[in-house]
């Protein structure tokens, strides 16, 4: 016989359930096999170990679960004396943790919206096209201060506010000129490409800069130079 | 035997006598008529049990005292749903075993805080009193004993821990735990098998140490004359 087999009879026999035909095989097989021998001593001094190390209470036990016990049932006798507050408790919590929450969420959105710097992108009426595709430009040619290229005034919950006035489907520019502080989160463009094309126009708007920068130096270096001149300056063509 | 409507009366004549007498499953039915008395009686059978069950379920002696206790509650309000369709002990020890597998389950799930300064979660519950009974110098004695066990018992896998203890903590059958837990009658039994070798694997360094099976004698002999 397996001692396997034995010491799964060695457990039922601790219970009482190990069936009476197996009992002289059992005994006959501990009587031989020494391993089962200690495995069977082993499981019981590990069950005298349980019963003797079993836990004691505190002697206070009672007292604590009278005063428990005395609390909920004055909260069941006040339930049974005012059922409407129970009923009305679980919609009522549900309702205003539902309040709060939405509270709480709709702060955090406005402070996102106020506190994030307005992405600036050119609009219509910045001062300049940008016709997509092309690379040819059209600046205003000014010595004074330029006008301002990008619109800072808008806050973006404005923009917001206007983006979603707008119906769907207008064109590309009209949407990039909406695009707030809410960044790519709140575009609701069809696809991909759209967003591309805005990275990239956003790109050009920033090559521009640095090149209108570089225009603006060189013509108030100009500038300054023909104030220095002393000679008068002679009209060639009159001249001619 | 269901107990008369003057069973109550009857025990407080007698000093609750005839309420010791009583089995299980009537002092429910006595319960269920609002005797608090008879509700005492069922506190002081299944309270150490109860708890034995529980600590080494969950190895923190206040969580497994609270859960003791909100077992003891839950019985006294939920008395009128008990159906002598089963034991009274499989009922008590059903509802023992899932409060600590929700609790244990959301612990598992809660990340660990450090709670610097708890607050009393009910301000009418006053501090606890001193335990006067306490005897340090018996606790001492089978404290370390206690706590190997403890931690022996703790390295059995869940699964097969929840029948094991039911059978050998609390003496439940094998048709009890059955019902306690859903599980089949053949399962519970290799489960108990398995949990008591693991268990002999976890104490097998006990088992060499002579001062701990010194100890071991020691209390059992301590325990025997308390008996006597």
């Amino acid at each position: 016989m397996k001692c396997n087999k034995v010491q799964g009879w060695i457990s039922l026999e601790m219970d009482d359930r190990l069936a009476p035909q197996h009992v002289p095989l059992l005994q006959q097989h501990l009587a031989e096999c020494a391993a089962c021998r200690m495995y069977s001593e082993e499981l019981r001094i590990g069950q005298r170990m349980l019963h003797a190390t079993e836990p004691k209470l505190s002697a206070n036990f009672d007292w604590k679960l009278q005063l428990r016990l005395n609390h909920v049932m004055r909260e069941a006798a006040r339930d049974a004396s005012y059922p409407w507050q129970r009923s009305a408790f679980g919609w009522r919590r549900w309702l205003a943790r539902a309040g709060v929450s939405a509270t709480v969420g709709l702060t955090a959105m406005l402070a996102f919206a106020l506190l994030t710097p307005y992405r600036l992108t050119p609009g219509p009426d910045s001062g300049f096209q940008v016709a997509a595709g092309e690379q040819s430009l059209r600046l205003p040619m000014q010595t004074t201060s330029p006008p301002p290229l990008y619109d800072t005034s808008r806050r973006p919950l404005n923009a917001a506010l206007e983006l979603a006035r707008q119906p769907a489907g207008l064109g590309l520019q009209r949407r990039v000129s909406g695009t707030s502080g809410f960044g790519t989160a709140y575009w609701s463009g069809a696809n991909e490409r759209d967003l591309l094309r805005i990275r990239q126009l956003e790109q050009d708007v920033e090559a521009l800069r640095r090149r209108l920068a570089v225009r603006e130096r060189q013509v108030r270096q100009l500038e300054a130079k023909l104030d220095s001149l002393t000679a008068p300056v002679v009209d060639r063509t009159q001249a001619e | 035997m269901n107990p008369s409507p003057n069973d109550y009366e009857a025990g407080q004549r007698n000093g609750s006598g005839s309420l010791r007498d009583m089995r299980d499953e009537d002092l429910i039915v006595l319960v269920q008529r609002g005797q608090r008395r008879a509700f005492d009686e069922v506190v002081a059978r299944y309270k150490g049990r109860l708890y034995s069950f529980v600590l080494r379920m969950v190895k923190d002696p206040s969580l497994a005292e609270e859960l003791t206790q909100e077992t003891l509650i839950r019985v006294y309000l939920h008395a009128d749903k008990y159906r002598e369709i089963a034991r009274f002990s499989t009922w008590v020890f059903t509802i023992a075993t899932n409060l600590v597998r929700n609790r244990m389950r959301q612990q598992s799930r809660m990340p660990r805080l450090l709670v610097l300064n708890p607050a009393p979660e009910d301000d009418e519950i006053p501090l606890d009193p001193p335990d006067l009974q306490a005897d340090p110098s018996r606790d001492l004695e089978g404290e370390e004993l206690g706590r190997l066990i403890n931690e022996a018992t703790a390295k059995i896998p869940e699964r097969y821990r929840v029948p094991f203890l039911l059978r050998e903590v609390d003496q439940l059958s094998y048709e009890e735990i059955q019902q306690v837990t859903g599980l089949k009658l053949g399962t519970v039994r290799s489960r108990i098998n398995r949990a008591r070798t693991r268990f002999r694997q976890n104490i097998k360094p006990l088992l060499r140490n002579e001062t701990l099976l010194a100890e071991l004698e020691r209390i059992e002999a301590r325990a025997q004359a308390e008996e006597d």
